[in-house]
């Protein structure tokens, strides 16, 4: 069951947006483009008209709220963390069956300041459970995190939700977090600018801002609309659209070519020699090459 | 270094004190242990709308708090008489309702809470300041009222910083001699007591109250000084 958005505010960044969160849902938006703003203000903790609960305090909301940094208290150890929500006698009890059911139990008696980022992040996502939430929402969850914890952690926190059955909406810059959500939604120019799958939004950007946002390095003018296609996309062929080498530097295993064609390309070649001057073609495959009509 | 005097000066044979060092020292105690309490009372919320607003209003609190304590003591005295003193229209409108405030129990806690009000709020601002809001935030969406994310969240991670704001306060409310000497003179406290006993009975034979004077205003910043430490480790 879809949660449809539309939330107007005024501080500290004027935004309205018209949304809908379903399962787990990306909000991919540039830093500073309000998408920490938005989830305050759907948790209450920001002024906000509109719905769902704008004139609901944070208190009164089935909305967990996990920080960019977890903000796990740092007086408390990870069981007294899981357990802050919940009252009665037995509520440390009920934090530490949390914690057991998450795989987490033997974090309890650790001390906040021990734990790793990706642990941090987990028992954060314990303690807002512990509450009756019915949506999580999550602050660039994995930004904080290094390589290596950062694909553990994030496919842990989006099967732990999906296991309950509760829907989340993540804000994050990375198109490749973007890209695992059951639904995505882009923020730009202080509005969404599209939404859908994250198939159907990689696949047809609907404008310039969302290419951008997906990671298209390569966007162009062509013929009073625009193209936009990776530059893992591009291949180097005998013949093709004639392009100039300006510069070309090492990239992982292979290199990456800026060239002139004439407009600015970006590519990521396989080894080879790719001197300044030198003139190459480039192909497009089908499908791979994204047209954008102009807005 | 100074607590080595203690052993190697003074004249201890009179080591009884007198019934003037005594009253004083009730004097000190009580007086010294209401003003921190009336201090703490006001000056905590104070400190944490400081802390937590910005804006001119709060500037301008800000600016209101800093100078009695910019002011030299004496001088602050003497305006403070001028203004609760008898002939003063704020004394005589306390006068009203049977508060006089000079030379009484409640002109040494109006003297001591000026004396050290403006140090209590300025370390319990420092302290909030050190607890990031966004713990409070969290507290909130965990179910917490404002109130209860300030007991449970706010004032624990400020306790170290609130515990040395608090030890500040109680070594100036205790030991205030400018303002105390001029607004309340009677009762004296200890500090005043001191003083005369030195004018009268000379330095060396002031060491007994002088003992008293530092076990009472040291073991509170002290203990929670090394409860504060505990906390770190």
């Amino acid at each position: 069951m879809p949660l449809s958005v539309d939330l107007r505010l005024h501080t500290p960044i004027a935004l309205h947006t018209v949304f809908e969160i379903r399962g787990f849902t990306a909000l991919l938006g540039r830093s500073g483009a309000g998408k920490t703003s938005l989830l305050k203000a759907l948790a209450g903790l920001l002024p906000a008209t509109g719905t769902p609960s704008a004139s609901l305090p944070p208190q009164a909301r089935s909305t967990g709220y996990l920080p960019q940094n977890a903000a796990l208290f740092p007086h408390l150890n990870a069981l007294e963390n899981t357990a802050y929500a919940l009252r009665g006698p037995d509520r440390f009890t009920k934090a530490q069956s949390l914690l057991d059911a998450l795989g987490l139990g033997e974090l309890a008696m650790h001390h906040v300041t021990t734990l790793s980022g990706g642990e941090a992040q987990r028992i954060a996502l314990a303690r807002a459970l512990a509450r009756r939430v019915e949506l999580m929402l999550l602050d660039e969850p994995c930004a904080a995190l290094d390589a290596t914890s950062r694909d553990a952690t994030l496919h842990w926190l989006i099967n732990t939700l999906d296991a309950r059955n509760i829907p989340a909406l993540a804000a994050t810059h990375d198109p490749a977090i973007a890209g695992l959500a059951d639904w995505l939604v882009l923020l730009a120019d202080r509005h969404i600018i599209q939404q859908g799958t994250p198939r159907e939004v990689f696949n047809h950007p609907a404008c310039v801002a969302a290419a951008e946002l997906l990671g298209f390095e390569n966007i162009w003018p062509e013929d009073g609309n625009f193209h936009a296609i990776r530059a893992a996309d591009v291949e180097i062929a005998e013949t093709g659209l004639p392009a100039t080498v300006i510069s070309a530097r090492a990239h992982g295993a292979g290199l990456r070519v800026e060239c002139a064609a004439p407009h600015p390309m970006i590519i990521l070649a396989k080894a080879g020699e790719y001197q300044p001057g030198a003139v190459i073609h480039l192909r497009f495959p089908a499908g791979a090459l994204k047209t954008i009509k102009a807005s | 270094m100074p607590l080595l005097g203690l052993l190697t000066g003074g004249d201890w044979s009179p080591s009884e004190l007198s019934a003037a060092d005594w009253h004083a020292i009730a004097t000190s105690l009580l007086g010294g242990a209401t003003s921190v309490v009336l201090i703490t009372l006001a000056g905590t919320p104070l400190a944490l709308y400081l802390a937590r607003t910005p804006g001119r209003l709060s500037a301008l609190a800000e600016t209101l708090v800093l100078i009695p304590m910019l002011m030299p003591t004496l001088a602050l005295g003497i305006l403070l008489v001028s203004i609760y003193g008898p002939a003063a229209p704020l004394g005589t409108t306390f006068a009203r309702f049977g508060i006089i405030l000079t030379n009484t129990p409640a002109a040494f806690v109006l003297a001591s809470v000026y004396a050290a009000l403006p140090t209590y709020i300025i370390a319990a601002r420092a302290a909030f300041l050190q607890v990031p809001p966004g713990f409070e935030d969290i507290a909130l969406t965990l179910g917490d009222s404002p109130r209860r994310a300030f007991f449970r969240v706010t004032l624990p991670l400020a306790q170290r910083g609130l515990s040395a704001a608090l030890a500040l306060c109680w070594v100036r409310a205790i030991g205030e001699f400018g303002i105390v000497l001029i607004l309340a003179y009677f009762p004296a406290g200890m500090p005043v007591q001191l003083w005369t006993d030195v004018q009268d009975l000379g330095i060396q034979a002031v060491f007994p109250l002088v003992a008293v004077f530092l076990a009472a205003s040291l073991p509170l910043p002290l203990w929670l000084g090394l409860r504060g430490r505990r906390h770190l480790t």
